[in-house]
């Protein structure tokens, strides 16, 4: 009986140690890589889908609408004259865009909206592709 | 002999022995240093667990230029199908036509399935110093313009039949393969060869003697490569590119080893990158450099004189006074 209770003892002690552990590789930042992985591959995703959609849009007919749906995350779109630039907490990705006599009008930056998701509305004119949303 | 024994044993770990057996402590230790052991394995595992989305941008990138190039550009006869008389009339093969990017280098390789005819539009980027680019295979047709009424073109020995502009069919002095292989004129299809005997039908003795049926094809198979670059000249052309739009670009090249360095320099319209990497411990020393250059797409005086830096160095392309492209390392 005596045996046992040292047993148990040790579990808590061990059991403490390594909770502690754990609790001191959080707080120093030792799972920091995750969380940045992460918030990279939702800006390379979202830039990456939006570069297609315009680089698909510029040969489609006029009157072509696509919608794309953003999260509900904090994230800044800007669409330059060669890339998509998406910038998310922690993180930030560009995407080439084709260079055509087709111009993309955008109403500024585009931004998600951390409470809900938001739709994006890209839409083909006759003088070029627009942005609305 | 048992005295001696429990003497020992008392002597090392005390008259009064353990509380408990020493088998279970053993056990116990041993389990102890396997669950601690498994514990930190999963915290170890867990904290380098991440998901990973492979998005093959390249590859992205690769399809939407071949689908617009194949669906509106100067170059095409029709949707998919080529001129092979615009591209005959391609002024500057340098160009990357019709659309392009500006971070990444693209070159055009369009083949005619018929007389394997080859043109080479655009960026010929390298493919080593671990560079990446995507290279990707498309069918395409090829429109061909020319239509001979001329006979003679076809430099039959003996004419069977004259059906031009659609078909001609007659005797050649030559074989229907190797050396002396016939082909027919380019816009034209050799549908049939047969061999005949040798110095007839005009041809002079010994000659080899084929007949042959030659037919006009308008739209024949072809194929499309298309190449997406991203290196270090691809890069450096779009930030002096962006430079001459905005005034000043950051530009982030590669990490790579510290022995290769960089010299820029302008030629004629193009940029060109020399990479010069030093392969240390060889005895002598190998260097190794690979030059190219990629046109730049803006019409402007400014020069490029010519600068180096290291491999790895993150620069600044700064346009001076609208005449001069100025690179400052960012350290």
């Amino acid at each position: 009986m005596k045996g046992v209770s040292y047993v148990v003892w040790m579990f808590v002690v061990l059991g403490g140690v390594i909770g502690l552990l754990v609790i001191l590789a959080a707080m120093s930042g030792f799972f920091t890589p995750i969380a940045i992985a992460s918030a990279e591959q939702t800006a390379e995703v979202m830039a990456v889908q939006v570069s297609s959609i315009i680089n698909e849009m510029i040969g489609a007919p006029v009157d072509t609408a696509v919608n794309m749906t953003l999260p509900a995350t904090e994230c800044n779109i800007t669409v330059k004259r060669t890339v998509v630039y998406v910038e998310v907490p922690d993180a930030s990705y560009e995407s080439s865009i084709l260079i055509s006599g087709v111009p993309v009008t955008v109403g500024g930056i585009i931004r998600c909206d951390p409470d809900a998701e938001r739709i994006v509305v890209f839409k083909r004119t006759g003088s070029g592709i627009n942005i609305i949303g | 002999m048992n005295r001696e024994r429990d003497t020992f044993i008392n002597n090392l770990m005390g008259k009064r022995g353990f509380t408990f057996a020493l088998p279970d402590v053993i056990v116990y230790v041993f389990s102890m240093v396997l669950i601690v052991a498994g514990i930190i394995g999963v915290i170890v595992y867990f904290s380098s667990f991440g998901s990973q989305v492979s998005l093959h941008e390249l590859d992205r990138k690769n399809n939407q230029l071949a689908e617009n190039i194949l669906s509106d550009c100067g170059l095409l006869h029709a949707p998919g199908v080529f001129s092979s008389s615009k591209l005959d009339g391609i002024g500057d093969p340098e160009i990357e036509p019709c659309f392009r990017y500006c971070e990444l280098g693209s070159s055009i390789e369009i083949i005619d399935g018929v007389n394997k005819k080859t043109w080479k539009l655009g960026y010929a980027g390298e493919t080593g110093f671990d560079v990446v680019y995507s290279s990707k295979v498309y069918p395409v047709g090829i429109y061909r313009e020319n239509r001979i009424d001329d006979i003679e073109a076809f430099g039959f020995s003996e004419v069977i039949a004259d059906d031009l502009p659609d078909s001609a069919e007659g005797y050649a002095c030559a074989t229907c393969s190797g050396e002396y292989n016939y082909e027919c004129p380019s816009g034209y299809l050799r549908t049939s060869c047969e061999l005949e005997h040798t110095g007839s039908h005009g041809c002079c003795a010994g000659c080899f003697v084929s007949k042959v049926k030659c037919e006009k094809v308008d739209i024949g198979p072809g194929k499309m490569v298309v190449t997406i670059y991203d290196d270090i000249t691809s890069r450096i052309a779009c930030g002096i590119e962006k430079a001459y739009y905005s005034g000043e670009e950051i530009v982030t090249l590669p990490l790579g080893s510290e022995t290769f360095t960089v010299k820029i320099y302008k030629e004629d319209k193009k940029v060109c990158v020399n990479l010069v990497n030093v392969i240390m411990g060889a005895a002598p020393d190998v260097v190794y450099t690979e030059k190219t250059c990629r046109r730049l797409y803006y019409n402007s005086g400014a020069s490029i004189p010519e600068f180096r830096f290291a491999w790895g160095k993150e620069g600044k392309i700064k346009i001076i006074n609208g005449t001069t492209i100025r690179f400052e390392i960012v350290e």
